[in-house]
């Protein structure tokens, strides 16, 4: 059975929220700072209390529906102000849109469903928007008017859920080699070919190949955020949800295996590659990756979405929640690149000149 | 009348003077520092010499020098040029030869350039090159004043920037003196051409690192202490040798380099040949 689980003031009883720049729990009515263990303590109590009362944390149970909507959301009560909450069949955290209090559905991320290990935002909202300006002030080939008028729609935090796999794996590669050796004998020029094959096979281990385990986010998105500093990573605590959203994955880990493989694959390769070494060409026959042994570990980890709006269409960007570092597609100033273009062409007709001139 | 008879013969006896024998003409004889050439051998040569210069009207020196200019023509270049601004000073229609034992150099100034393009200076230095190779010093001053002389005759030749009269054919400039000297279109052409690859390159560039995600290898997440190769073997399966013949592009010792030519002004050009006989 789900149950929503709302993180409460130990002082006022107001809902408070996880800060990311002071890793506490911050209550913004009575200014009040907590760390995790005295929001566990004290929510404890709340919970047993709230229990021997009688009051009801219990989600309201969906009615049997046959509409698709019916079929994928899920519709709570939010224990502070009894609002209605809707939330899609993946969503382990999300807000009640009218008092604002962070909720999360604990039976999303409970049992077999409960994240191993999170690593908590280290960058605030303000901090990604700030670190998300400071970027495009970087990029000169965007259009100028994107960050004057181009307008943040929407900046959301969100905990996304994350397979990391440990693998032990074996690879092996064959390739065709060559030395080519040239030199000149009176009116001639010899050269001297001398072809081997080499054979490379290695066992190696891989620790923490992420893979998302949304499907509702682009995987080459999340890729791109990576890579995350595991050193901060903590045991899992729903009270990190708090002042975020997150989900559960909806990917399981037989469909991230395949993605985790091909990275590993290209990876492996590429250091058998290197071991073949002092031949003048390298041509690949063939390779082979096995996986001998995996261990998962279901994470979350912080990311930052954001929905900028410009020009009438939508770029979206992921900011990681760690280390600040930013991907997505941007737009282009085709006149900017249009002048760039023009640089070239007459700064190199002037060197023609020039040397033109000179000769 | 008579006086106004006589003073127009005379302006036209003047005229004709002055048409056929260039006042400025200078036959300025021959140098030879290098002991290439006898007493007698000197006297005839530059009575060739003054014959050549009053025909044509241009300023003509010889020098033999066993200086040692080096290969590259550079030195014996400059140093020609200097010897003829020393024995002609501002006249500019003049031509110096330079025989040195490391570089033969002829130097053109002015008109002389109307009458050389390319191919006939390389037939003249070509000529003299051949009789300097074989000891056949007389002669190669003989041939040196009779393709003056031929060319003259010949007439001027036409000015082709895209061949090139004297000049353009030429590698290595000398020197110019003038504003408007021509502009090598093909160097301009070939900048423009390397502009529009350049531009090109850098907007993929651009469109690349702005349009596309760029996620770490998976290479970030390997334990390198790991990493057993228990496989590590090459194999020497065959060797073959190809023979591919050579083609010479030099024309045999000698190196040459020139001079360019004006559109208008004065300018000068040349060329020579080098190696030691």
């Amino acid at each position: 059975m789900d149950n929503l689980l709302q993180l409460k003031c130990p002082n006022c009883g107001a809902a408070i929220g996880f800060n990311a720049a002071s890793q506490l729990f911050i209550c913004e009515f009575c200014n009040s700072d907590f760390t995790e263990a005295e929001i566990n303590l004290a929510n404890g109590r709340e919970a047993e209390l709230a229990s021997s009362e009688g009051v009801s944390l219990s989600k309201e149970e969906p009615a049997p529906d046959t509409t698709e909507f019916a079929d994928h959301t899920n519709l709570y009560l939010c224990e502070s102000c009894g609002a209605e909450i809707v939330a899609d069949e993946n969503t382990a955290a999300t807000f009640c849109h009218y008092c604002h209090g962070t909720v999360t559905l604990k039976g999303r991320v409970s049992g077999a469903l409960q994240p191993e290990l999170i690593i908590p935002f280290k960058i605030d909202k303000a901090m990604a928007e700030t670190t998300f300006k400071n970027w495009c002030k970087k990029k000169w080939f965007l259009p100028k008017s994107f960050s004057s008028q181009g307008q943040l729609e929407k900046m959301v935090g969100l905990y996304v859920p994350f397979w990391l796999a440990d693998c032990e794996v074996d690879a092996s590669a064959e390739y065709d080699a060559k030395k080519v050796h040239s030199y000149r004998s009176g009116d001639y020029r010899i050269t001297n070919t001398k072809i081997y094959s080499a054979s490379r096979a290695a066992k190696m281990e891989y620790r923490g190949i992420p893979a998302d385990g949304s499907r509702k986010l682009e995987d080459a998105l999340m890729d791109a955020v990576e890579p995350f500093n595991y050193s901060e990573f903590v045991p899992f605590s729903m009270n990190y949800f708090s002042g975020f959203y997150a989900d559960k994955y909806d990917v399981d880990k037989g469909e991230a295996i395949n993605r985790i493989k091909q990275r590993m694959t290209d990876g492996a390769m590429q250091v058998l590659r290197q071991s073949v070494s002092g031949y003048t060409s390298v041509t690949s026959k063939g390779s082979r990756l096995r996986i001998m042994k995996t261990k998962w570990h279901y994470s979350m980890l912080p990311v930052w979405f954001m929905t900028y709006m410009y020009s009438g269409k939508k770029y979206f960007f992921a900011i990681n929640g760690q280390t600040g570092k930013i991907a997505g597609i941007i737009p282009v100033s085709v006149g900017k690149l249009i002048f760039m273009a023009l640089c070239f062409v007459l700064g190199f007709t002037l060197i023609g000149l020039i040397g033109g001139a000179a000769l | 009348m008579i006086k106004k008879l006589v003073s127009v013969i005379t302006a036209a006896l003047t005229a004709f003077v002055i048409t056929a024998v260039p006042a400025s003409a200078w036959s300025a004889g021959i140098e030879d520092r290098a002991n290439l050439y006898s007493a007698e051998e000197i006297t005839h040569l530059e009575a060739r010499q003054e014959e050549v210069a009053i025909l044509t009207g241009w300023n003509i020196a010889v020098i033999t020098t066993d200086v040692g200019f080096g290969l590259d023509g550079v030195n014996a270049a400059d140093y020609a040029e200097k010897y003829c601004y020393d024995k002609f000073g501002d006249d500019p229609d003049s031509v110096v030869y330079l025989i040195d034992l490391d570089y033969r150099w002829i130097s053109m100034d002015g008109d002389v350039l109307n009458y050389f393009n390319s191919s006939r200076f390389d037939t003249m230095m070509d000529t003299c090159e051949e009789c300097y190779q074989d000891y056949n010093d007389v002669e190669n001053l003989e041939f040196f004043y009779h393709y003056l002389e031929y060319y003259y005759n010949e007439g001027t030749v036409e000015y082709d920037p895209s061949i090139g009269a004297l000049g353009d054919d030429f590698e290595g400039a000398i020197e110019y003196y003038d504003d408007d000297s021509t502009i090598d279109l093909t160097v301009v052409f070939g900048g423009f051409i390397a502009g529009i690859i350049g531009a090109a390159i850098s907007i993929g560039v651009v469109l690349a690192r702005y349009k596309t995600h760029t996620a770490p290898s998976a290479n970030a997440y390997l334990n390198r202490s790991t990493v057993n190769m228990y496989n590590n073997n090459d194999y020497f399966v065959r060797e073959y040798t190809t023979r591919t013949r050579i083609e010479s592009s030099s024309s045999g010792g000698g190196s040459r380099s020139g001079g360019s030519r004006r559109s208008g002004g004065r300018s000068r050009g040349g060329g020579g040949r080098g190696g030691r006989r």
